[in-house]
């Protein structure tokens, strides 16, 4: 039986079936972590967990608008074993991601999942020095950034200077920037530090209830 | 003019267009090649043929054939030159295997080796404490007379109580149970685990050993193999080790606690992966502070050597911990006054 899923208002390319996400599989019969797959008309869909991935747990809080379109290129940093990345992959089925992690082992697996997809492309590179993979990158529009680091804020802020993109997430662990200090007020230090460095901060949400301490912002260039 | 290179090509450019190209070949295993030549700061051929023309580059790697300045260049487009993105997706799919290949280094290895000893350290224990529970019900004497490996040898090769005390040369009253033979066969199968367990702990171990000797003799020497393998390992790399302070090598695997303590304002700790050092762990537990802070800066120097200098100063650093937990001995041989304990019941806010 197919079963009742529907586009999420305000979203293309990202369907609900009243409580569960889903997004359309670009390489049909094939999983990334395990995921549950549902056939539909025509189209295979991919269920989104937002335990495991913050952009749904964004998109189940609430947040409609996020720019990404079904051409939009991507520069999606820390894109560990591909998660995230497989499903933004999804959404921008005729654009491209551009898939950014340092760590060797968690590269292993990000480049077999790139290696089944037709619009992600891998690079092993660290995020801090963007001029170093900036020749494999083709007109990004859009950054999405999940980096565990103390300077994440400032790696974000570079990425979106250097590749001259107009729109941006950054998924934001406050714990990383400092464990003493309460998510809140560093959220709003990342805010201002965001202000100051001339991009505009149209939404932050706490993710807390799939995602303990962490943020998104919902950036403009 | 400048000088700008795409992962399809070099270009020569004027005023936001192309006056000369040097495409690359338009095969994934080339563009591999040369985007691998890029990351390690190589010029490449097709660059070398425009240089001569250029007034102004804009990578790092081609200051030499001009100014070096910011430029847009995504007017160049991909399509206009036939490249199309399936073409660079397989070029950096195939770059993206070689650095997965590349990566695999001896001090990754030695990470994998540290982590299986653990593992067996803890398998070895749990399995040889349910063959004393089980042989225990035949036999439950002998481990009073052998421990260890030779537990588990003479059980796989005499078997029986009988035969046990006959191998030994022994003669005791046993309150243990008689057995049947397939209860036996497979307890010896249990023995037999035991001891081969055993003794691939000990060739991990002396795998270890050999390789910490080449990788880092100075840490090896101070902090032991094993403890020093795993120091590397937690700290990423023996780089990395080397440039940390040492009251973060004190620490290292103390994390938990260490925010804990940053956090909660409980009790700070005092050593984390160092605290099976015997050093640290065969000292007064007032003294282990003390002893794993000293140890932790002779590491760092330890590793500082091994990184970079490749000297042997394991001989001097010895003689130094030594004289320094010998001081520490002196200076406080007996447990300091303990503090009074706050009658109310509410969790101390703060740790002083």
């Amino acid at each position: 039986m197919l079963p009742d899923i529907a586009a999420v208002k305000g979203l293309r390319s990202v369907y609900s079936d009243g409580h569960t996400l889903y997004t359309i599989n670009a390489s049909p019969g094939r999983t990334v972590y395990g995921e549950r797959l549902e056939r539909g008309e025509g189209v295979e869909f991919r269920a989104w967990n937002p335990t495991r991935s913050k952009l749904a747990a964004l998109i189940l809080l609430g947040c409609r608008d996020l720019r990404l379109d079904d051409s939009t290129k991507v520069l999606y940093l820390g894109a560990a074993s591909g998660t995230t990345a497989s499903h933004v992959s999804d959404i921008v089925v005729n654009g491209c991601v551009f898939c950014v992690e340092v760590s060797e082992r968690s590269f292993r697996d990000l480049v077999a999942v790139c290696e089944s997809r037709k619009n992600m492309i891998p690079i092993l590179a660290d995020a801090n020095q963007p001029e170093e993979y900036a020749h494999m990158i083709e007109g990004v529009e859009f950054v999405y950034q999940d980096i565990a680091q103390r300077n994440q804020v400032d790696i974000f802020v570079r990425n979106m200077a250097a590749f001259e993109a107009e729109h941006g997430i950054l998924m934001l662990k406050s714990r990383s920037i400092d464990v003493n200090r309460r998510p809140r007020d560093v959220y709003s230090d990342v805010k201002r530090s965001l202000s100051s460095k001339l991009l505009k901060v149209r939404e932050v949400v706490e993710l807390d209830r799939f995602a303990k301490d962490h943020a998104a912002f919902v950036v403009e260039a | 003019m400048i000088l700008t290179t795409k992962w399809f090509g070099s270009f020569l450019c004027e005023e936001n267009k192309v006056k000369r190209a040097a495409l690359f070949p338009k095969d994934p295993k080339e563009i591999a090649l040369r985007l691998e030549k890029i990351k390690k700061g190589e010029v490449l051929d097709e660059e070398l043929s425009l240089a001569s023309s250029a007034r102004q580059v804009t990578d790092r790697r081609l200051v030499e054939y001009g100014r070096r300045v910011k430029f847009d260049s995504s007017f160049i487009k991909p399509e206009d030159y036939g490249f199309s993105l399936d073409l660079y997706r397989e070029a950096t799919i195939a770059l993206a295997k070689q650095a997965v290949k590349a990566s695999v280094g001896p001090d990754v290895h030695l990470g994998q080796a540290v982590r299986a000893h653990d593992d067996l350290v803890s398998t070895t224990n749990l399995l040889s404490e349910r063959l004393h529970e089980w042989y225990g019900l035949h036999f439950p004497e002998l481990e009073n007379v052998l421990s260890g490996d030779a537990y588990a040898k003479a059980i796989t090769s005499h078997g029986s109580r009988g035969d046990v005390l006959k191998a030994l040369n022994l003669e005791m009253d046993s309150i243990g149970s008689e057995v049947q033979e397939q209860d036996l066969a497979s307890i010896t199968t249990l023995a037999s685990a035991v001891k081969e367990s055993l003794s691939a702990r000990e060739k991990v171990e002396r795998y270890i050993n050999l390789r910490m000797k080449d990788v880092a003799p100075n840490v090896s020497a101070i902090a032991g193999p094993v403890i020093g393998a795993r120091l590397i390992m937690h700290a990423g790399s023996l780089k990395r080790l080397a440039s940390m302070p040492s009251g973060t090598v004190q620490l290292l695997g103390a994390e938990k606690a260490m925010f804990r303590h940053l956090k909660e304002g409980s009790r700070p700790p005092k050593h984390g992966i160092l605290f099976a050092h015997p050093l640290v762990h065969n000292s007064p537990g007032w003294q282990r502070g003390a002893v794993a802070r000293a140890l932790a800066a002779k590491i760092c120097m330890a590793a500082r050597a091994d990184a970079y200098t490749g000297n042997d100063i394991s001989g001097e650093l010895k003689a130094q911990i030594e004289r320094r937990v010998e001081e520490i001995r002196k200076q406080h041989p007996n447990p300091p006054k303990r503090a009074r304990v706050r009658p109310s019941g509410r969790k101390q806010k703060r740790w002083r």
